[in-house]
This record gives structure tokens, sequence and C-alpha cells, in this order.
């Protein structure tokens, strides 16, 4: 039997595992890396995410903006770690994710504080992507004035921003009509 | 929230965490595993097949995959319980002599996974019945399925735990001050990074071409910061990266020192070397 | 004069034809009226040398008041001879298309004329209520025998996509109505839904005289998971791809690259050529191992496992080179509309071709030894045997078809990406049996390894992506086609709003080759019933509990799995010995 002499020729094929490490290659995708203190809660990862694994949620009492990622539903598909702005999640080498009994354990939260609405008072992103937009302001070359101006827009809810857009074309109109 | 399965007093009771335990403990060194397709796509399937094959040989431990689940210690379900096999699931599960111990693998057996809220689907193995191991993946590394199932029996640690952070500070993480002090430089160098390798490699590009464009002894110049790219990118071993950091000098960093001066077509790299 | 031109005219001689639109370069659709629907289907089918791909119902009301069904048919030639084949360059697909009136949901069967279309038409009825009028065999196909009565999920207003009637309680399981040959003395043996050696889960029931299986049928679709609506609703395209390559676990890129060529290609996106030497390099890499993955199984249901293991370390490779290349052994996850999202280093591209010369000389070496068993090949020959006739009349696909000796290849056919400028072969074999299904998908492995060669040192430069832009066209639809392990697939996308799809339709190259499953048991053995439908490589084989009944006994007896697979390995014992 010619199978059995390939048997004698290639000897033990069995990998060590898991006795020693398995050594995955470069660009493996494992299981998604979180850096709490990169994250600034801007959702890119929980609308990319086409299983719904990353959720980010204000908490009940909307004082915080909660960012969670349940590893039982992820794909391992990157997508997290193809828009992150901030390199916050990463797929890292990890494969060995098994949990018993306790499902929770596949969780990890991470908590932003939240930041409201200079007009309305209403909350409506965290205050880390506020300063992270700053920091870039600063960095993208704007002199202090329009600075100034960029970060009052900045601290303004998108709804806020449409109804302000709104009443000035309208007053544009009436005065045109007079 | 639709009506499902709800599981009888005599097979509650007699899998009691205890009782499941000491099972295991009983069975370290030899346990027989019936598995349930519950409407997968097959990938877990496949790993499953790959994973007691030559190389990974979980045999070694005394795994077995039996035929009939009045055979098995373990049923190790996969897929997110379609409504056509809710039925069988259940079937197997009766039959499984007590206490069973029920391993959900993959993404859409714990949860789900992609297709968690569909019609035609229940969400999961824990939807229908009580699971004891999770094992995630899409599918599952067949080292992730030995992993998980080691940890059921107790030979393996568990790696991962719930994790929770709070009270992060508000400040903005670290922004790298820009080349030529205006961010949207790096913004598009970014860009065209990930679309010329993608977002893993495109980022790594993007760290060898801010190198090396670093080292260019005047940034403005588009004499010395040519033959800085020349001599860095030949100096680069792949040749893949070579040509993109090549390009990404053309399309972007000539594009962008347009607002500075005119630029000549003795500015660009040639891409043929 | 285009692409189909020729095909049109010779329908509008006999039909009224009132639209013609067309959408790429080989894609036309024409309208015709629904009672011209069977006879058009035909004339194109039958005269002049069409394959039925797909069939697609849609709910367009919101569009334009009616539903609408489009039958796709693949222009290439009968085939049934080696000059039957159209020339390359008159090769396209010509989609008829008819409109139902929202009030009245019926049409005329195709199937009395195109028996091919059966499963389509039965699906139309479940998804969206339309009925086939005079369809010979309207029962329920995909939905579970659990779903309401009349409740027709892909209907734009029927529910919501997250809707869940009530499971009835577990020991009251509806029953399915299988097909029974009448006459005494039938033996009924039913298969699965549940099973020990692979895949998926479907149930059969083989009809039995004595040890001769004299007719089949069989209820699948346990895995339906809805991922039509699903698409429809949550998706956008960006996470689609991802939604396709979860169809099948075995083939999934090649429905993740269908779906997404048919979303660029009815909007006309070029894909940068070194994103199509890509995509052509991971479809050929899936190739690899589920021919692998095949083989092996059919050496193993017939008890050959020393061959089985050999095959199965040497697929281990296969899995390292898409490890190596896309970051996971089964889901590559790197397709987008517009290119893919991981590129290849060159150190990665030198390292695969080490592991490409590994493959080939092991294969090679394996398949030697496993044709020099005489056991092994005697158990393979003359076994499920496909005939030529039924494989013209239910357009099978895959080394299915080509092990009858039919030149049906996707990638020479109608060629998609980087194919048209690679060297290969299509591989076809005339014993219409196993043995030739799995000699054809031995010299494809080989093919294969050719063809990522090829592409490796080909592999031209420049981007992966084209820049992000909006480019959907509401409204806009096409055909994406790729040559999947098991046959050719077919997917047909029209473009909503939102960036969301309005109708997506996934047809997995398996879909095609059930429907002549029936014919292919005929008059085999019930040993042989496991290798046969494994040498369809389904995504599935599926043996768990057979019960036989004795025509002349009338006697029942439940099989295991494990009996059936005893039985097939070492054909002795036989099980129904005490009967």
């Amino acid at each position: 039997m010619k199978l059995l002499d390939m048997t004698r020729k290639y000897g033990n094929a069995t990998y060590n595992y898991p006795f020693e490490p398995y050594k995955v290659p470069e660009g493996f995708r494992g299981k998604p890396a979180y850096d709490y203190e990169k994250c600034i809660g801007c959702t890119a990862c929980a609308v990319a995410c086409p299983s719904n694994a990353i959720n980010v949620k204000l908490n009940e009492d909307k004082s915080k903006l909660v960012w969670e990622f349940n590893c039982a539903r992820c794909i391992f598909c990157g997508r997290c770690d193809e828009v992150c702005p901030t390199n916050a999640v990463l797929l890292s080498d990890e494969f060995e994710m098994a949990v018993r009994f306790d499902k929770d354990n596949l969780k990890e939260r991470g908590e932003l504080d939240v930041e409201c609405c200079q007009k309305c008072k209403n909350p409506f992103t965290t205050s880390k992507l506020i300063s992270y937009d700053i920091e870039r302001l600063k960095k993208a070359g704007w002199d202090e004035a329009t600075l100034a101006e960029k970060t009052k827009y900045i601290r303004t809810c998108p709804e806020c921003k449409k109804n302000i857009a709104v009443e000035n074309s309208t007053q544009y109109f009436v005065r045109k009509r007079k | 929230m639709s009506k499902t399965y709800v599981v009888p007093e005599e097979i509650a009771s007699a899998n009691s965490l205890e009782a499941k335990l000491e099972h295991l403990k009983n069975i370290k060194g030899s346990f027989n595993v019936y598995r349930v397709d519950c409407g997968s796509c097959n990938g877990c399937e496949i790993e499953i097949f790959a994973a007691i094959t030559p190389m990974w040989d979980p045999e070694r431990f005394g795994f077995k995959l039996v035929a009939s689940p009045r055979h098995a210690d373990i049923l190790l379900c996969s897929g997110p319980v379609t409504r056509q096999m809710y039925y069988p699931l259940l079937r197997a599960y009766e039959a499984t002599p007590d206490p069973k111990v029920v391993v959900a693998i993959g993404a859409c057996g714990s949860s789900g996974g992609i297709f968690h809220d569909a019609y035609s689907v229940w969400g999961g193995i824990d939807k229908i019945i009580p699971v004891d191991v999770y094992i995630p993946g899409c599918p599952p590394h067949p080292a992730t399925i030995i992993h998980g199932l080691a940890t059921a029996l107790g030979i393996l640690d568990q790696k991962l735990e719930l994790k929770e952070h709070k009270n992060g500070s508000n400040e903005s993480p670290e922004i790298k001050t820009s080349v030529f002090n205006n961010i949207l430089f790096e913004r598009d160098v970014l860009a065209e990074a990930k679309q010329l390798m993608g977002y893993l490699y495109g980022r790594k590009l993007f760290d060898k071409y801010i190198k090396a464009v670093k080292e260019s002894p005047n940034i403005k110049d588009t004499v010395q910061t040519k033959i800085t790219m020349e001599r860095l990118s030949r100096e680069e071993e792949d040749p893949r990266y070579r040509e993109c950091m090549k390009v990404i000098h053309n399309n972007v960093y000539l594009n962008h020192i347009k607002q500075f001066k005119e630029i000549d077509i003795a500015d660009r790299i040639d891409l043929s070397d | 004069m285009k692409k189909g031109d020729n095909f049109i005219n010779k329908v509008k001689e006999k039909i009224t034809v009132h639209d013609i639109e067309r959408q790429t370069e080989d894609q036309v659709t024409i309208t015709v009226d629904r009672n011209d629907l069977p006879e058009a289907v035909r004339m194109l089918y039958y005269d002049m040398g069409g394959w039925l791909s797909n069939m697609i119902p849609n709910d367009e009301r919101q569009l334009n008041g009616n539903f609408a069904l489009y039958y796709v048919i693949s222009m290439e030639g009968g085939k049934m001879t080696p000059e039957d084949e159209l020339p390359q360059e008159q090769k396209c697909w010509i989609t008829v298309k008819t409109y139902i009136p929202a009030n009245d949901p019926t049409f005329p069967s195709v199937t009395c004329k195109v028996p091919a279309a059966v499963w389509y038409e039965r699906e139309a009825f479940d998804m969206f209520g339309l009925k086939a009028v005079g369809l010979p065999d309207p029962r329920r196909l995909v939905l579970s025998d659990d779903w309401p009565e009349g409740l027709h999920p892909l209907r734009k207003d029927a529910m919501d996509y997250r809707h869940r009637p009530d499971a009835v309680d577990h020991q009251d399981e509806p029953d399915y109505k299988f097909l029974e040959p009448s006459g005494s003395g039938v033996v009924d043996v039913p298969l699965g839904p549940l099973h020990i050696t692979s895949d998926e889960p479907g149930h059969f029931r083989l009809y039995c005289d004595g040890d001769t299986i004299i007719d089949a049928d069989f209820r699948l679709f346990y895995q339906h998971r809805g991922m039509e609506k699903l698409a429809e609703n949550r998706m956008n395209y960006d996470q689609m791809g991802y939604l396709a390559e979860r169809v099948c676990g075995i083939c999934g890129y090649a429905h993740a690259i269908a779906c997404i060529e048919a979303a660029e290609r009815a909007v006309g996106i070029e894909v940068p050529l070194r994103a199509q030497a890509m995509r052509v390099i991971c479809l050929e890499i899936e190739r690899l191992h589920s021919h692998l993955l095949n083989i092996g199984l059919a050496c193993e249901v017939t008890g050959n496992i020393n061959a089985f293991m050999h095959i199965f370390r040497i697929r281990e490779f296969t899995m390292e080179l898409a490890q190596l290349v896309t970051g996971g052994r089964k889901t590559y996850g790197n397709v987008v509309m517009g290119g893919l999202r991981r590129d290849m280093s060159s150190a990665e591209i030198k390292k695969s071709l080490d592991l490409l010369v590994t493959i080939e000389q092991q294969l090679i070496e394996v398949w030697d030894a496993v044709m020099d068993d005489k056991a092994q090949v005697g158990r393979w020959k003359g076994v499920g045997i496909l005939d030529r006739q039924v494989a013209r009349d239910f357009s099978p696909v895959g080394p299915n078809v080509r092990g009858s000796g039919f030149a049906r290849d996707s990638r020479h056919d109608h060629p998609y990406d980087f194919i048209d400028q690679l060297e290969f072969n299509v591989a076809v074999e005339n014993g219409c049996d196993v043995y030739s299904r799995e000699n054809v998908r031995y010299k494809e492995l080989l093919e294969s390894i050719s063809i990522i060669r090829q592409c490796f040192e080909m592999m031209p430069g420049g981007q992966t992506i084209i820049k992000p832009q909006t480019m959907i066209k509401p409204g806009a639809f096409a055909i994406g086609n790729d040559e999947a392990p098991r046959g050719e697939n077919v997917h047909w996308i029209m473009h909503g709003n939102a960036q969301k799809v309005y109708r997506w339709r996934c047809r997995a190259a398996t879909y095609n080759n059930w429907s002549s499953l029936r014919y292919q048991f005929r008059g085999n053995t019930i040993a042989d019933a496991a290798l046969i439908v494994c040498s369809l490589d389904p995504c599935y084989s599926c043996t768990e509990r057979v019960t036989v009944v004795d025509i002349n006994s009338q006697k029942s007896k439940v099989l295991t799995h494990k009996d059936l697979k005893r039985y097939s390995q070492t054909l002795k014992n036989h099980p129904l010995k005490n009967m």
C-alpha cells in the first residue's frame, strides 16, 4: 500500500498545540483588542460592524456613553479595526477565547463621559471626542480666531446646528421678500 | 419574545452545576462528542473536521466523535438555530444522557452571529437550551476549538474575563505633529496608503512613508525630497512597499506641494525601476 | 450588433418583446407577456443552447405596482456534442422578465417546458406567494414546516425582518409530505436530518426494492436563515460582503465575490487589476481546500480512512495558505465594493509560492496512491450515473456536470475578473459516475495551483481599492457570477435607496444540482447513497437515521447513521438481513 509508505515518509504531522504555543502569521485576524485610553467614542466601529457585536449606547441616566463589545457575536472581519480613527480597536493574535458557564466573560465595556450641547443642553457626544477634534484643529494650522469659532461650532449638537442653519436661511428669505 | 422550549423539570434537576462539574471530572481522559448542526453555514463543521485530523489531533486528550446523541457526554452545537432545525436539536438534547454538557461553537452558536435578528433563526443555542461553554470565532480556528474543549474539561484555563473600563481621562489621545504643520497632509497620505494596500498594510505603508519623508533635509524642497525618497525606497526590502511609497510621493506629496510652488515632471519618481 | 441580439431577434419572430434593456455588455433583459413566458424561456433554453442559471421573483409593487419574475438564462450552447457550443464572442446572459399584477399573483409554470425551473418556482410561492399554475410539484421548499400558511417573508409589506412566529411544541413537529412512488413493496429509507460525518442537515427518503434504490425524495432548507430579507433591511453595501461570505462555510468567498460583483456591475464599477488578481487567487485557494475536502470525504465514506487522513493533512497546507494571505482560514473578509480591503505583501507571495510547491508534490503523490488502490476505484466506478439528457434538462453545474462530459465552467463561459488573461483548461470526464467527478476535481486542483501561480507571477501593481464615492443607482440591477468549487454561483442584485439593496437573490451552485440527484440515486444500492450525495459535493451529505421499509415483507426498521455508514464502508452484514 502506497498510502502506508507515505505515512512512514512524512512521520508525525501533528502540531504540538496546546503544549507549545501556536504561532499565527502576521496579519492574523484574532480577537479585537480594545484600548480604552485611545477610544474617543465616535461610534464608527458600531456603525460598521456587520454583526452588531459592537454597540455604543447611552447608559440609563444618560451620563455616560457605553462602548460594549460582545465577543460571542464577533465575526472577526476587522471592520472596526479598519474604520477606527485612533487605532483604539485593533485585531490581535488572540485566539484562545472559550469561556465556561458565564457568557458575560466574553464582553468588554468602556464608559466615556458625555458632553451636552451648549445650546439645548442635551447629551450628543463624548467629551473626549470634542477634545480630540479641538486637538486636531490645532494641528491643522488654523489661527486663534478661526479656532475659537470652530470650537464653538463643535460644541453644538447636530440638531441645533440644523436649526441654526434653517433659521439663518429663512431669515435671508424674509429679508429678500421685504 | 416568541414562545420556545422550556427545559422540563427532570432534565433541569439532573443537570445542576454540581452534577456537571462532577461529570466533567470523571470524563477528563475520554469524552464522547456529538455534533449538532443547527443551521450553521458549515464553516464551524469544517473547522471541527479540520481539528480532528492529524495536524491537530484532539484524540490525544480522549476526544471522540460519536454517531448518536445517546452515546454523548458533550453536545457540540453550531449554528443560529434555524426554525427547521429547532426540532432535531431538541430531539438530540433530550436523547443525550444526563448530566450533559452543551458547547456552543462559533459566533452563530454563541449568540446568533451575523444572523442574530433574522426571522428564520432563533438567534443562538442558548436561546433554546442551557449552554455551558462558548467557543467564539467565525469560524473558530482549530486551535480555538481544542482550547475550548480543553477549557470545558478544565484541562486548560479560560483566558477571557469580563472587562470594564471606567473613569478614563477626557484628554484627547496624542496626535502626532504634522510634517507640514497641517494634518491634512497626513490624512491624505493615509487615505492613499489604504487605497493602495488596504487597511492593514496601508497603515504600515503610512508609517514607512512618513518616516522616510521626515528624513528629507528640507521637506518643501522637491528635489531633495525626491532624492531621499528614492534612496529610502531602494533600501526597502519588500518590492510592494517600494512601489507604493513612490506612488504616494507622486500622487499625494506633489499634489500637496502644489500650494507652495509649481511642480514639473522631473519631480515625479519613475515607477518602472 | 451587440452580444445577445441574434437570440433576441429569434425570440421576436414568435413572441412580442416589449422592452429590451442592457445591463452590461453581455447582460440583456427582455420583457415579455406573462403568458408568453414559458415559451420564451423554452426557446432560449432548448432551441438556442441556454441553461437556466437563476430565477428571481421580485416585489416591485413600490416601483411599478407589480411583482416581477426574471428568468436568467446563460447562453453558452447545448454542449451535448463538442461542436454544440457557441463561439466565445456570442456567449452572454439573457434575462426574460415578466410582470405579474399585484391583484392576481399567478403565472404559467415554466417547469412543464423546462424542468430546471422546478425549485425556483416552488421558492417563488414560499417567499412571495406567486403561484405557478401547472407546476407539477407545488410543495413547500424553503420555509420551515411550522411557518404559518400565507405569510410570504420576502414581500415588502409582509412583516418586519425580525418577526418570529411561535414554534409549536417540539413533540408535535409538523410532518413534511414526501413524494412516494406508487406500487406495492416499496422500501422507504429516510436519511437525516442530523448525521455525524460532516456538513449540514437535510432529510432524505430513499425508496428501495431490496437493496436497490428505485426513487428518492428529499427535504432540504434546514438551514434557511433569511439572509435575503436580512440584507434588504439591516445591511449596507459595506456589510453585505460579510453576510454573503456566510452563505456557505466552504465556498463562502465565491458567494461574497458573486454578490459584490453583481452590485459593482449594476453601476459599472471598474475594479483595479490588482484586486481582480487577488480575488481570483482567493477563489482558487478556496477551490483547493474544498476539492481536497471532497476527495477526502469520498475516500472516507467508502472506508478508506488512511487516504482521508493524508488528504486532510495536505488540506491543512491550503488552509495555512489562506491564513497567510487573508488572515483567516475560512472567512477571508476582504471583499468590499470597488476592490479588496487587504493587500498581499511580496513576502507573503513568496511564502505562498513555497507552500504551493509542497501542496502540488504531496497531492500528486497521494492521488497516485489512491488510484493504485483497486478497491477504492472499484467503489467509485459506475456509481451515481448522471445521464446526459437529465443533465441537459436540469442545468446542473460544476464537477457534477463536467463529470458527464459537459464543458460548463463559468470561468470559461463568462470570464470574470482577471480570468481572461490566464491560461487554463476546463477539466471534463465522460464517465458520468463518481469516479469521473472525483477525477475532474483532481484535474481542477492542478489547474487551480497553476492559476494561482500565474496570478502571483503576473500580479499587477497599483491600487487595491478605488476611491470611495457614492455610486448607487436605485433600480439598477445586474448578475454577478463566478465558479465556486461546486459550480457556478449566480447572484442578482437590484440596488435600492440608502445604501441598501432592494433585492438580493443568491443562487448557490448546489441549488441547481439537487433537482437531478433523484435520478442519480435510481438503480444504485443503499450502500452507495452516501457516496452519491458526497460526490455531488453538496454543502452537506446527510445520513443519520435511515428507516428501511422492505416492500416484500412490509416491515420497517430504523437504521442509525452508524449502521448505514458501517455498511457503506464494509459492505458486510446487510442491515436488512434479519427482517
